[in-house]
């Protein structure tokens, strides 16, 4: 019989969630459900990195593990949710409105064991550095679809100079027309994938 | 139509690439933006004024013709980009100067205008009948009823691109259902929904070709109507599994191509994104008749590699070079790709759209490139 990780990976919502459900009450612990979830979702990000898995892929998973958490979470004592990785902010930049891609990344950075403070789209650059200022994040994602933002990246990068916070936070940026001249044009640190992102936040709180 | 010896030489040479008989490489333009920065104007103004854009648009691509020649148009003007992408893609549209800032570009809200119990209505009646009930919903009807006011000018709008000498490749845009269901459930419900109920989508999708099929067979087989955008945004191979690529992206897409091919119209496969996974697939499309449109992300050495002769392409200097690489990249980009997938069967042209922060010279640049060749 398969596993839920297997299932999951499998992305049969159907199949996963009478699982989850029949652990439960057999008495398996919630968090070695979440454990077991958290595995899928990271084999599921591998394969979107090796290309056998694709952008609906992830966000499928990702609904799903929106489905299994709801599941589980009633039956978790309060603060019982296992120790976080670490702390991720999130937002898209001020002007762009597109929401899709930082989604995936809160939706995998959340299954990953990371806290993730979402700020949404249309984000002005102040908000990003009250943002890290609060709640001191090793990593800063920002989201970017449009060409004609770039000015809002390099706004935040500079806004956080200001601020005296540039030293205390790397900061990621993703979307369609991101690559290595954004990077430099911009002064943030890198661009990636979704599992790039992942990766990344794993490997700042190492 | 008043046609003219530079537009017939023009649509010759489109027409030769597409059958890779073209001696030298062609080009295209394609930027709905970059007219309006580059004349200090907002891109707000830019939309407008339909006249003064309309002209405007015309002014910088005769400007960069002056550096190298431009054999086809890939954008077209028009001040309604709104009103027709709420209704290709069942989306409201937020425009510069009314909900975004005045420079900024149009942009998508993703947001469900769709409920499930809709893909019930679509199939029982149809796409025309659903544009009808959700065009209310996404866009000021009060401009929808101006933007057909203005298809009475159409003919005028024509004759002055006809007349500037360049023949427009999308003189029609055709949305895939794929896309306008994705637009209309928002990607994320859609995506979900192509997992839990393929077969109520696909039934929706077939429902809708219906309409869409009759009304592309209905299209003029005029001149002027040279070529048809037929975008591929979110069924790229990089986004959707396979499954649902050959089930509920593919098929309608190939289908759309084929009746556009015979009614001597060039499908433009407006192919955002990466691919090249599927890329041979491309292969079932009409031979020397098609043109796959891409930015930069598909292999396009591979997919020569894969299509040999069978498909031209058009692109694919991707957006964020325009903006913020120097001229000599843009150069070394363009020679690059001529010397590796040849001249033959290939537009040089922006990836998508060149967006409003590309640079002057680095558009010249692919013009001057391609004169050298």
């Amino acid at each position: 019989m398969a596993s839920i990780k297997e299932l999951l990976i499998e992305l049969d919502d159907e199949q996963v969630l009478g699982l989850v459900k029949k652990e439960l009450d057999g008495g398996t612990s919630p968090q070695a459900i979440l454990a077991e979830c958290q595995e899928g979702l990271t084999e599921i990000g591998n394969r979107f990195s090796a290309g056998t898995m694709f952008v609906s892929d992830l966000m499928m998973g990702g609904a799903v593990f929106k489905d299994i958490s709801a599941l589980i979470m009633p039956r978790l004592a309060a603060g019982s949710t296992g120790k976080k990785l670490g702390t991720a902010v999130l937002g898209t930049v001020k002007d762009d409105i597109h929401d899709i891609g930082k989604d995936i990344v809160k939706s995998l950075l959340t299954a990953s064991g990371f806290e993730v403070i979402d700020l949404g789209v249309d984000v002005p650059a102040d908000k990003f550095v009250e943002a890290v200022k609060t709640h001191k994040p090793k990593v800063l994602g920002l989201s970017c679809l449009l060409v004609s933002c770039y000015d809002s990246i390099k706004a935040t990068v500079e806004a956080l100079k200001a601020a005296g916070l540039r030293g205390s936070v790397k900061i990621i940026i993703g979307g369609g027309p991101i690559d290595g001249h954004v990077v430099t044009y911009t002064g943030v640190d890198a661009f990636g994938s979704a599992q790039f992102a992942i990766d990344y936040c794993k490997e700042a709180y190492k | 139509m008043k046609y003219n010896d530079k537009y017939d030489r023009n649509l010759q040479i489109v027409k030769d690439t597409v059958a890779f008989k073209n001696k030298h490489v062609a080009t295209a333009y394609a930027g709905s933006t970059p007219p309006a920065i580059y004349y200090n104007v907002t891109v707000a103004e830019h939309y407008a004024n339909g006249a003064e854009g309309a002209k405007r648009h015309l002014q910088y691509i005769n400007e960069l013709d002056a550096r190298g020649p431009i054999n086809a148009m890939n954008v077209g003007y028009t001040s309604y980009i709104d009103v027709m992408e709420s209704m290709g893609w069942w989306s409201h549209v937020k425009m510069p100067g009314i909900e975004l800032p005045p420079n900024s570009v149009h942009q998508v809200e993703e947001k469900a205008i769709l409920e499930v119990s809709d893909y019930d209505f679509i199939i029982e009646n149809g796409y025309n009948a659903m544009t009808q009930k959700v065009l209310p919903k996404i866009v000021d009807m009060a401009r929808v009823g101006a933007f057909f006011a203005s298809m009475q000018q159409q003919d005028a709008s024509n004759q002055l691109v006809i007349d500037a000498g360049y023949p427009n490749l999308i003189s029609t845009v055709v949305f895939p259902p794929f896309e306008t269901l994705c637009g209309g459930r928002s990607m994320p419900k859609f995506f979900m929904d192509c997992y839990k109920m393929p077969d109520k989508v696909k039934a929706a999708e077939d429902s809708m070709m219906k309409d869409m099929s009759a009304w592309i067979s209905s299209l003029p087989a005029e001149k002027y109507n040279v070529g048809a955008w037929v975008g591929g945004l979110r069924g790229a191979s990089s986004i959707v599994n396979q499954k649902i690529w050959d089930t509920l992206v593919w098929p309608h897409m190939r289908k759309m191509a084929e009746i556009l091919v015979s009614k001597g119209i060039i499908p433009v496969m407006h192919c955002d994104a990466c691919w090249d996974r599927d890329i041979a697939r491309f292969r079932e499309l009409p031979a020397k008749s098609v043109i796959l449109n891409t930015d930069g992300m598909t292999d396009l050495r591979k997919a020569r590699k894969a299509l040999g002769d069978h498909v031209a392409f058009m692109g694919d200097i991707p957006a964020q070079m325009l903006s913020l690489a120097s001229k000599q990249e843009i150069v070394d980009y363009v020679k690059r790709l001529v010397d590796d997938i040849g001249p033959q069967g290939l537009l040089l042209c922006p990836g998508c759209d060149a967006p409003a922060t590309a640079k002057f010279e680095n558009m010249a640049a692919i013009y001057e490139t391609a004169a050298l060749y």
